[in-house]
């Protein structure tokens, strides 16, 4: 079995004549370490799927398999800690926790697990994020692309084994965004993390080992880019 | 913990308006049950402290001797035993105070006496054994009352819950989405609930020792409130005011309504983390609910303010539950401040016009009744203290009945009553022997003479005083029944005489007289030996009742208005009044010499003097043959009693409006302050100030005005249901309430829904007034 396994996912929204088939009986694999962009024009599910991946949404039918394990029948707790230790969300629209400044949003999965953040290892993301000096700044005074970067810093910083990032570099300029997708790129590499992104970016897209297109709901090609 | 306690502790920062609101609901919560508990507590005191003081035991073994009583007080269970002297010089009565439960209280006696041997009555003072709880049954009755109280303030606290819930719960959709990214990245739902709990706790740990405080010092307000009505002299006398009657504060009752206060707070807590926690985390950060609804193209407010009624309405569907909630907290208030004030009102009526009621002629009543003796010497003796139960031996009085004018005469003169009114009044009948009708012969004074008639007297009081004529009066119907021909009227008129009789007159007038009988016929045998100055042996008097045809002369009629008394009666009796002097003068004499006196109704001259007016009475008895009515005081005392269950009742409600302020006005302002950002958005593609102003006030008044439409409609069913109640209980005449007219609570309904509608309008326009000082960029990207 593949560490990362879809089978005959479906995501329908409402009820009758108003139904959206978001997704619409999707089956693939990944196996770990691989780095996966999903493309795919507006509204195509490219967000349903990864938020079902996340295990922040439940499918309509189907299944999802992550290391062996089947990620919707597991208890509301157990689901938490899969989605603490495992995954690291990347949102379009950042969800950062406004109360709580830069450093702390960056180290809070690791806090809920009960860990205490290495101070060295926040500093060097931190450093990494070009976030040092905006540490102890809450997000509504961080600018758009500063706040996708703390998100990122979330998501990456406890290292789990999934990064799932919907648009990460939507808000940054090429320069900035090059730097994401090489951090990106350098986690993936030195923890062995399967990522999948999701780009409108070619350029991006290109830089990954495999993109997968989808059109109302379906795979319609799943190509590897031999990089 | 550490991280759910450092964001509930930065939430409660970030939302310190919303936190200050809660601490207020919960603090006002806490107060409110605080204050019933005290007022529990505070009544039962008094009623135990006047159970101990006018019974000192919890049992009273009526004799023992001097040892046996030193031996009882050594027993377990004994708080104190007092023995006091019995008149026999030899024994004690030992009044024992239990200081824990003894369990049986028969068996615990049965015990005593088989170890002591002692042989005595005893008497146990219940009401004191159940309010300390000293015997099993006791304890059971105590907890018995305890648990209906209890029941009682859950009653209450369900219904305070209910409307303050909305306050607590994280109404904010912001809030929510927080607990969504905290779930998606990795909070388990027990760490979600954790954050709320501690919030709760946070806010209880505030509000719980302000509410107690608060509570207390309302305890205080409310009691010396009720205090300053006077309705605690209607029970006591000024001493024992002092020793009894203060507030209980007790320390059992503050905890329980700490305990209750926490519990409550920390259950909204956990059912607002619970909800929460049930949707998938996408779904409460994207703000999505999971049905698709179809929105409707036309309403109501859409008609009446287009564009933006219809934004307003659409923003009541996006949150139906949170629509709903505030319109029925509102409700509920209305509901429950129309319908408590009217029922108060129309309850006030019905005992002002019950208890403060009036005479058969329509006239208020008086302040006192004083029965004056007809003779100011007559009866003046120990012996005859009360003389109307025919037991007593009558002296016969040797000046004319007519002397009760001296009474009057010093009652008038003393200077503590006005308008005096008084009447001697006689029966009659017409002698039509099939259809005799019954006259009653009143005698007035001038001052009962005038207002009798208020003003209409067909003639003046002088004019029939100095003629010696009557008036009749009476409806029309029965008068024109009445045998009046060329101006006189003939009527038998019963007569009372007295005579001397001797001892030989008196056995053959009684001889065949049982002893009842005889003393009914006003025969009354002799106890004292009498002797006329011949020195023959004579009975007191022999009181004779007879009839006396008498003819009068009619001066003029007066026609009394053909409409029902205040309880829907016809009055059918035929008057002849009379002037008094008349009766002085000379008609006293057609009636006969026995009479023990005349009422003379009065009012107090001043207020002031009342006590001073009673010590006067009560220290008359050469004028005063019986009891006098003080109607003044009883009169006073349902004023008072009114005017405590309406301090009450005035309290609850503004408790009822304070709340239902608090909270709308929290549920309107984290109403608008959620939805910051979009109403900035709405700014930046045009909408001005004025529009967003006239979008709030529509929003406003669609809150108010479903729940005064709600409130209405209650209301009247409110009334429709007792008014089926009373038909059902079929309580008619005198008992039943002026009927509630439906229109009474409904305007009172409308008139809070205004006010309630001003209140709205000031908690959102406040905040909205409020944000318009930051730029709009601002407030786009700010959350709370
Ligand atoms: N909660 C929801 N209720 C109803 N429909 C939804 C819901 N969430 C998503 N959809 C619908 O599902 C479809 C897929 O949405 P999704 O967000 O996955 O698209 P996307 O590929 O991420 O688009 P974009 O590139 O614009 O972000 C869309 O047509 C959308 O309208
Ligand atoms: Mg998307």
């Amino acid at each position: 079995m593949e560490f990362l396994q879809i089978e005959h996912l479906s995501k329908i929204y409402g009820k009758g004549d108003t139904a959206v088939h978001a997704l619409n009986d999707i089956s693939f694999t990944v196996p770990r370490g691989q780095m996966c962009a999903v493309i795919g024009p507006s509204g195509s599910g490219k967000s349903t799927l990864l938020h079902i991946l996340g295990g922040v949404d439940k499918p309509t039918s189907g299944k999802v398999w992550l290391d062996g394990q089947d990620v919707y029948a597991q208890s509301a707790k157990r689901l938490a800690i899969f989605r603490r230790r495992q995954v690291g969300l990347i949102y379009q629209f950042y969800n950062l926790i406004p109360v709580l400044n830069a450093e702390e949003n960056i180290t809070l999965p690791l806090i809920m697990d009960g860990r205490k953040p290495d101070r060295d290892e926040l500093l060097k993301m931190l450093d990494l994020l070009g976030l040092i000096e905006r540490r102890r700044h809450l997000p509504s005074q961080l600018s758009g692309g500063q706040q996708q970067r703390v998100s990122i810093g979330r998501a990456l910083f406890s290292s789990p084994a999934v990064i799932l990032a919907d648009e990460p570099t939507g808000n940054l300029d090429s320069q900035n965004s090059a730097e994401i997708i090489a951090l990106l790129r350098k986690s993936n590499r030195e923890f062995e993390q399967t990522m999948l992104i999701i780009t409108h970016d070619e350029n991006i897209a290109l830089q990954c080992d495999r993109i997968l297109a989808l059109a109302d709901g379906k795979i319609v090609s799943d190509s590897m880019t031999g990089v | 913990m550490k991280f759910e306690s450092l964001l509930a502790r930065r939430y409660l920062i970030a939302q310190r308006r919303h936190a200050v609101l809660t601490v207020c609901a919960i603090s006002i919560a806490v107060a409110v049950i605080v204050l019933i508990c005290t007022c529990f507590s505070t009544i039962t005191g008094i009623i135990r402290d006047a159970a101990l003081d006018q019974q000192p035991y919890h049992v009273l073994v009526y004799s023992v001797t001097e040892a046996q009583g030193k031996q009882i007080s050594q027993l377990n269970h004994i708080g104190s035993c007092t023995l006091t002297e019995n008149p026999d010089g030899k024994t004690y009565s030992a009044a024992i105070l239990f200081d824990s439960n003894i369990g049986n209280l028969n068996e615990y006696m049965q015990n005593m006496e088989r170890a002591w041997k002692i042989r005595s009555e005893y008497e146990v003072n219940d009401e004191l054994v159940m309010f300390d709880a000293i015997t099993f049954d006791g304890g059971y009755k105590r907890a018995v009352m305890f648990t209906l109280f209890f029941i009682f303030v859950i009653f209450f606290v369900l219904a305070l819950r209910m409307m303050i819930d909305t306050a607590f719960e994280v109404s904010s959709k912001e809030r929510e989405r927080q607990f969504g990214v905290l779930q998606s990245i990795g909070a388990t739902p027990k760490q979600i609930v954790r954050i709320m709990t501690h919030e709760g706790l946070l806010l209880s740990a505030a509000g719980i020792p302000i509410g107690t405080v608060l509570g207390i010092g309302l305890s205080v307000l409310v009691y010396h409130g009720v205090l300053a009505t006077g309705v605690a002299e209607t029970f006591f006398d000024h001493e024992k005011m002092q020793q009894l009657v203060h507030l209980h504060v007790s320390p059992m009752m503050l905890l329980a309504a700490a305990v209750i206060g926490f519990f409550w707070v920390f259950f909204s807590a956990y059912g607002t983390g619970m909800r929460v926690i049930k949707k998938p985390p996408i779904q409460v950060i994207t703000g999505r609910s999971k049905s698709v609804k179809r929105v409707k193209k036309h309403s109501l407010l859409s008609l009446l303010f287009g564009w933006t009624g219809k934004l307003a309405s659409r923003n009541a569907r996006r949150e139906p539950k949170r629509f709903a909630m505030t319109v029925f907290a509102l409700t509920v208030s209305l509901t429950l401040f129309a319908s408590v004030s009217t029922v108060f009102g129309s309850l006030q009526d019905f005992v002002q016009v019950t208890f403060v009621g009036r005479d058969s002629f329509g006239k208020p009543e008086w302040d006192f009744s004083v029965p004056v003796r007809m003779n100011p010497n007559a009866f003046h003796s120990d012996k005859h203290e009360d003389p109307l139960s025919h037991s007593a031996t009558f002296q016969r009085s040797p000046e004319s009945p007519t002397a009760y004018a001296e009474g009057v005469a010093e009652l008038e003169q003393c200077g503590y009553f006005k308008d005096l009114d008084y009447s001697i009044s006689l029966m009659g009948k017409t002698d039509d022997t099939n259809n005799a009708k019954y006259v009653y012969i009143y005698y007035v004074n001038e001052g009962s003479y005038n207002t009798m008639f208020e003003g209409k007297m067909p003639v003046p009081f002088g004019e029939l005083a100095n003629s010696g004529k009557a008036v009749l009066v009476g409806r029309k119907q029965p008068l024109s029944e009445i045998p009046v021909e060329s101006d006189t009227l003939t009527l038998t008129v019963r007569t009372q005489q007295t005579a001397d009789l001797t001892q030989a007159e008196y056995q053959a007038l009684t001889k065949d007289l049982t002893e009842q009988e005889r003393k009914n016929s006003g025969k009354y045998p002799q106890e004292e030996k009498q002797y006329d100055e011949n020195g023959e042996e004579i009975a007191p008097f022999y009181w004779q009742v007879g009839q006396k045809e008498i003819c009068y002369d009619i001066a003029g009629e007066y026609v009394m208005p053909d409409e029902p008394d205040q309880f829907g009666h016809y009055l059918n009796s035929i008057y002849l009044i009379l002037a008094e002097p008349c009766y002085r003068d000379t008609d006293w004499k057609q009636y006969g010499d026995v009479s023990f006196g005349i009422e003379v109704n009065c009012n107090l001259a001043d207020g002031a003097e009342y006590m001073k007016a009673v010590q006067y009475l009560q220290t008359s008895p050469h004028l005063i043959y019986d009891e006098v009515m003080d109607i003044y005081r009883y009169r006073q005392r349902t004023r008072t009693a009114l005017a405590a269950v309406s301090v009450g009742l005035n309290f609850l409600t503004a408790l009822i409006a304070m709340i239902a302020a608090v909270n709308m006005i929290n549920i309107v302002s984290t109403g608008i302050l959620n939805r910051k950002r979009e109403f900035a958005a709405l700014q930046c593609s045009g909408m001005t100030r004025g529009q967003m102003y006239r979008l709030t006030v529509v929003e406003c008044l669609q809150f108010t005005l479903w729940a005064a439409i709600a409130a209405s409609l209650l209301c009247c069913l409110l009334i429709y249901a007792t008014k089926q109640f009373m038909i059902g209980m079929t309580l008619t005449g005198a008992d039943t309430p002026p009927p509630v007219a439906y229109s009474v609570p409904v305007l009172k309904v409308w008139l809070a829904s205004a006010a309630a509608f001003l209140v709205t309008l000031l908690a959102s326009l406040l905040p909205l007034r409020r944000m318009q000082e930051e730029p709009l960029a601002e407030q786009i990207r700010a959350t709370e």
